[in-house]
């Protein structure tokens, strides 16, 4: 019986053992078969890489929460962000806006008088008969 | 992760759909050309959307009028009508030299099933006084016999 678990050693410490046989091992250095003090550095090492093990298993959740809530926050503040973009460039089409040489004017009645009156020179341009009678053909449409 | 990715795609979705809605006529060379030339010293530039031209049965107008125009704005205006001329579906249009002297363009309806119309005139092309190009954008439901009651002199 100790000579399966001599040999078990022997995988262990080359690397050999699967986890199966860890635990297998484990249980055997813990029972009262194994209280000969040959077994003690298998013992100590065993031990100590279980207890390095833990500790690693202990970090990693804690290190994905903290990165999953970094990337919530980045998500909330892209969020807040288009949508102040989004109302920021929303306002800025103003529904009645003219530039005159370079000076912006808001005024309602003003930028009417600006539009009606460049509506009204284009129109008068051009061939008024020849116009006339194309764009009627042309722009009478629903 | 999965979730948050997701929501990141959304979010940018929903930013590109917000932004292409609203560029309305940025699409077209002429609009572009508008904005360009819109903060030069010699050009009334104007816009008026929505309610404040329903009156006139249109929902969008922009228009650009440069006085004394230069070389280079005119030559910009004229290359901007003749690139959108893949969505000119009927045209009037009068040319002197190589230069356009009136133009009426009737463009494909827009997205929302609205007339889309390009107006531009050369002052000094068609022998009226002062030296003047204005180029007109609109859109709407508004007939051309509409128009005209409302702006012809």
């Amino acid at each position: 019986m100790n000579k399966y678990y001599d040999n078990l050693i022997e995988r262990y410490f080359e690397a050999e053992t699967s986890e199966l046989e860890e635990q297998e091992l484990l249980q055997f250095l813990l029972s009262p078969d194994a209280e000969d003090e040959r077994y003690d550095e298998v013992r100590a090492t065993m031990g100590y890489a279980l207890t390095a093990r833990k500790r690693k298993e202990a970090k990693a959740p804690r290190k994905a929460a903290f990165s999953h809530r970094w990337a919530a926050a980045a998500c909330i503040l892209l969020v807040c962000g288009t949508g102040f973009l989004s109302y920021h460039l929303y306002s800025q089409q103003e529904d009645c806006v003219a530039y005159v040489y370079g000076e912006k004017i808001t005024d309602d009645e003003t930028v009417k008088n600006y539009m009606v009156s460049t509506m009204s020179e284009t129109l008068a341009s051009g061939d008024d008969d020849i116009l006339e009678q194309q764009l009627q053909d042309i722009f009478d449409v629903k | 992760m999965k979730r948050i990715l997701i929501l990141f795609i959304l979010v940018l979705g929903g930013f590109v759909i917000t932004q292409s809605s609203w560029a309305q006529d940025t699409h077209l060379q002429i609009g572009k050309v508008i904005q360009k030339l819109t903060d030069e010293d010699n050009t009334v530039c104007v816009t008026m959307k929505g309610k404040k031209v329903a009156q006139y049965n249109l929902t969008y107008f922009k228009s650009i009028a440069i006085e004394h125009p230069n070389a280079y704005q005119i030559e910009r205006i004229e290359q901007a009508i003749r690139k959108d001329a893949s969505s000119i579906t009927n045209r009037e249009e009068r040319t002197s030299g190589s230069h356009i002297a009136y133009g009426f363009y009737c463009l494909t309806p827009n997205e929302k099933g609205q007339n889309r119309y390009v107006f531009y005139t050369n002052n000094s092309l068609l022998g009226k006084s002062g030296y003047k190009v204005t180029l007109i954008y609109l859109e709407g439901k508004a007939t051309l016999t509409e128009l005209k009651k409302h702006f012809k002199k």
